[in-house]
C-alpha cells in the first residue's frame, strides 16, 4: 500500500503520513512487547550485576564504594582457585558439550532420514523426559550412578563385582554424564532441524555420480548440518559452564563449578560484589570461549554454513 | 461470551480478530489477579523456617490441636543461607538457630523482641538456656526462646570403622579415604577442625590457630565423600555403608537404630559438642499470634516428651523430664538438667566472625 502510494504521489510524501514514519519503527511496535520484557529482565539485571561488581561488601551492607578490588583479588595469589574453577568448568561444559553433541547426531539422523511416519510422536517422545523437572533429571542420576544405585546393584547382581563402584557418584565425570543427559533435547532439535531441511535431490546425485555413502554424508548431509550442529553446541556450552545444581548433586568435592562458587558468594560467604565481579569474569571467560570456537570453524564456512 | 459460543466461533472460524483480543486480553488480566488471590487464600498459618528434617508434627503438637491445621514449613541445611534468605526478603515468622549463630541474627538486626507474659511455659524452662549468651538484650528483653539441646559429633559404624579410642581424629583417617562426611556448615565444620588443630577457642581462633585448622580441613578433603547438608542424606549413606564416619546429632542415632543399623555416636576424648537451639521471631513476621502458638506449643511437656523419645534431644521445659522415665534418658545419654549437660563438653559459643570463619571452609571446598 505504501509502495502504491508513493509512485503515484511522488512528491506529496510530507502529507502521507504513513511514508514519513520510517519502517524500522513500525517493526519495532511489534516486537515491542517483548523488547521491554528484554529489557526489564535481562538487561537491567545484568547492569546492575556490572555496577555491584565495582562496590564492595562490609558486613551486612553493599558500600557502592566504585573500585577494582573485586577484579583485582581474582589475579593475585589469593584468587588462584576462581581461575582454576573457571578453567575447569570450561573444560567440563566442553567435554559435557561434546558429549552431547555426538550423541545427539545419530539420534537427529535417524529421525530426518529413518522415519518415515508420524515424526511427530518421536519429537513428543525425544522429549519426554524434559517433560519432568531439571532436578528430579539430576536426582535419576544421582539414584542410577549412586552407592546402591542402578548401576551397582545390577553390576552386583550378574556377579561383575562384590563391592560398589565408588568412582561413579561424586566427581567431575558424574557432572559431566548428568550434563550430557540433561541437555541432550537441545541438542537434537537443532541439528535435527536442519538435517531435516537438506534437500534430498543432493544425496540421490551425488549418489548418482558415484559417492559412496561415507563419501556423501562427509561431502552433502554433514556440511549443510553445521548451521544445526554450530548452534547445538552454543546452546549446550554456554548454560551449562555457569551450571551450580548439577555439580551439588553428584559432583561431591572434587567436581564442583565456578557455578557454586557464585552462588556461594551471594548467600554464605555473603559477599555479593565479588559475587558479581566472578560473574562477569565468567561471562567474559564463555565469550572468548565461543569466539575462538567460531575463529577456529572459520568465517568462510560460516558464512558457507549460512550463519 | 459464553464458552461454548467460543468453541463454536472457533471451530467455524467466525471469530474476529477484535474477539480474539478481547478474549487474551480478559484471560491476561485473570492472569495477573490470580496470585492476590492466592496470597489471601495462603493467609493462614505461621511460617516456621528450620532444619530440614525438624517440622514433623511431633515438634509441636498443641500448635495443630489448637489451630487444626500445619504450620508452613520452608527448610534449610545451613544457618548462613537462611540469614541471606530472610535478610533479602523471604517472609517468615519463626526461625530455629542455635545459640553459637545468635550473635549474627542479632547483629543482623532481623528479629523482634518475644513478648514473655504471652507465653505460657516460659516459667518453666530452664533459666540456664534462656540466659545463654545473645538470646537476651541490653534491657533483658527476650529475643530467644530455647527448645531442644543437643550434641554434635561423630556418627560412625562400629562394625565398618574400627576405632582405637573415640576422638575427632576418626574425621581424618586415611584407612576411609572416601567414606567419611563433613557438615557442609562453616560454623561446625570449623571449629572441629580447631578442636583438633588444638584451638583455645575452636570457636574464635586467633589467625595462627584458624590458618592450622584450614591446613586440617585442606588435608582432609581427600578423604571426604561428601560435606553434607541434609540430615537424611547421611543416615542413607550410613545405613548403605557408603560413608563409615559422619559428623552428626542426636536424632540421627534414634534413626539408625530404628532402622536396625549398626551406629555409635562417638564421646570424643577432646569433649563432644553441645548447643542449644530455638526459636527467633523475625522483625516482620506477617502471623505474630500463630508464632505465639508455634513457641507455645513447642515448649509445651508433650512435644518435649516426644522430643525426648523420638529425636533423643534434651528439651527446654523442666515439667518435661516428670514425663520421661529414667531409662529413656541413660539410653540417650540425656541428664535431667541441661547444666549437667553443657559442663561437661564443648559448649558451642557463639562465634564472633561468623564471615572469617565462612571464607576459611568456603575457600577450602572450592580449592580445586
Amino acid at each position: 500500500m505504501t509502495a502504491q502510494a508513493h509512485s503515484s504521489t511522488p512528491s506529496s510524501a510530507p502529507a502521507d503520513f504513513t511514508a514519513a514514519r520510517p519502517e524500522w519503527l513500525d517493526g519495532l511496535w511489534l516486537i515491542l512487547p517483548t523488547l521491554l520484557i528484554v529489557l526489564g529482565m535481562m538487561v537491567v539485571p545484568l547492569i546492575g550485576i556490572v555496577v555491584v561488581s565495582f562496590w564492595t561488601q562490609t558486613g551486612f551492607d553493599i558500600l557502592p564504594a566504585w573500585n577494582l578490588d573485586n577484579y583485582r583479588v581474582l589475579f593475585t595469589e589469593e584468587g588462584a582457585l576462581y581461575r582454576i574453577l573457571i578453567m575447569k568448568s570450561l573444560w567440563m561444559s566442553l567435554t559435557a558439550t561434546i558429549a552431547v553433541v555426538v550423541l545427539a547426531y545419530p539420534m537427529a539422523y535417524f529421525m530426518a532420514f529413518r522415519i518415515e511416519k508420524s515424526k511427530l510422536i518421536w519429537i513428543i517422545l525425544l522429549t519426554v523426559p524434559f517433560w519432568t523437572s531439571y532436578l528430579l533429571r539430576i536426582f535419576a542420576w544421582k539414584v542410577i550412578l549412586g552407592f546402591n544405585g542402578v548401576i551397582n546393584s545390577g553390576l552386583k547382581f550378574v556377579g561383575f563385582i562384590d563391592k560398589p563402584l565408588e568412582f561413579l557418584l561424586y566427581n567431575p565425570t558424574a557432572v559431566t554424564i548428568t550434563l550430557a543427559h540433561a541437555w541432550a533435547a537441545y541438542a537434537v532439535l537443532p541439528i535435527y532441524v536442519s538435517l531435516e531441511k537438506i534437500d534430498r535431490s543432493y544425496l540421490e546425485a551425488a549418489q548418482d555420480l558415484g559417492d559412496s555413502k561415507w563419501k556423501r554424508f562427509w561431502r552433502i548431509t554433514f556440511p549443510l548440518s553445521l548451521p544445526g550442529t554450530i548452534s547445538a553446541t552454543l546452546l549446550v556450552f554456554i548454560p551449562t559452564v555457569g551450571d551450580y545444581i548439577t555439580p551439588t548433586l553428584v559432583g561431591g568435592t572434587s567436581g564442583i563449578m565456578i557455578g557454586n562458587s557464585i552462588v556461594t558468594q551471594f548467600g554464605k560467604a555473603n559477599n555479593a560484589p565479588l559475587g558479581a565481579a566472578l560473574s562477569c569474569i565468567m561471562m567474559l571467560a564463555i565469550t572468548l570461549a565461543v569466539c575462538a570456537f567460531l575463529a577456529a570453524i572459520g568465517r568462510k564456512r560460516l558464512k558457507a554454513a549460512d550463519i | 461470551m459464553e464458552t461454548q459460543d467460543f468453541l463454536k466461533a472457533m471451530k467455524s472460524g467466525r471469530m474476529s480478530r477484535r474477539d480474539i483480543l478481547q478474549m487474551l486480553t480478559a484471560a491476561g488480566l485473570t492472569m495477573t489477579m490470580l496470585p492476590v488471590g492466592r496470597a489471601k487464600a495462603a493467609d493462614g498459618e505461621v511460617i516456621y523456617f528450620t532444619w530440614e528434617g525438624y517440622n514433623d508434627p511431633g515438634f509441636h503438637p498443641g500448635y495443630t490441636a489448637k489451630n487444626n491445621a500445619e504450620p508452613e514449613g520452608p527448610v534449610f541445611g545451613d544457618v548462613e543461607e537462611a540469614l541471606t534468605k530472610v535478610r533479602s526478603g523471604f517472609k517468615v515468622d519463626i526461625v530455629h538457630p542455635c545459640n553459637l549463630d545468635l550473635k549474627r541474627w542479632r547483629d543482623a538486626d532481623v528479629l523482634q523482641a518475644i513478648d514473655t507474659s504471652r507465653l505460657t511455659n516460659f516459667a518453666d524452662l530452664f533459666p540456664g538456656l534462656t540466659k545463654l549468651p545473645y538470646a537476651q538484650g541490653d534491657k533483658g528483653e527476650q529475643f530467644f526462646i530455647p527448645v531442644d539441646w543437643g550434641n554434635t559429633s561423630i556418627l560412625y559404624r562400629p562394625d565398618l570403622f574400627e576405632a582405637k579410642e573415640e576422638s575427632w581424629n576418626m574425621l581424618w583417617d586415611e584407612r576411609y579415604t572416601g567414606q567419611i562426611a563433613m557438615s557442609a556448615d562453616a560454623t561446625e565444620a570449623v571449629p572441629i577442625a580447631g578442636i583438633v588443630a588444638g584451638a583455645k577457642d575452636p570457636f574464635n581462633m586467633t589467625d595462627e590457630e584458624l590458618g592450622k585448622a584450614k591446613a586440617l580441613l585442606v588435608k582432609q578433603k581427600p578423604l571426604v565423600r561428601f560435606y553434607w547438608d541434609s540430615n537424611s542424606a547421611v543416615e542413607q549413606a550410613l545405613a548403605s555403608g557408603e560413608l563409615v564416619a559422619s559428623t552428626g546429632w542426636n536424632s540421627s542415632v534414634v534413626t539408625l537404630t530404628g532402622q536396625g543399623v549398626n551406629i555409635k555416636f562417638a564421646n570424643p576424648k577432646e569433649g563432644i559438642m553441645s548447643y542449644c537451639c530455638g526459636l527467633v521471631l523475625t522483625k516482620d513476621a506477617p502471623h505474630v499470634d500463630k508464632a505465639y502458638d508455634l513457641i507455645n506449643a513447642m515448649t509445651a511437656p508433650e512435644a518435649g516428651k516426644w522430643l525426648i523419645e523420638a529425636q533423643g534431644y534434651g528439651h527446654s521445659n523442666k515439667k518435661t523430664f516428670d514425663l520421661v522415665d529414667e531409662k529413656t534418658l541413660a539410653e540417650r545419654g540425656l541428664p535431667k538438667d541441661p547444666s549437667d549437660f553443657f559442663s561437661k563438653g564443648i559448649v558451642q559459643q557463639p562465634i564472633l566472625d561468623t564471615e572469617r570463619v565462612q571464607k576459611v571452609f568456603e575457600e577450602v571446598k572450592a580449592g580445586a
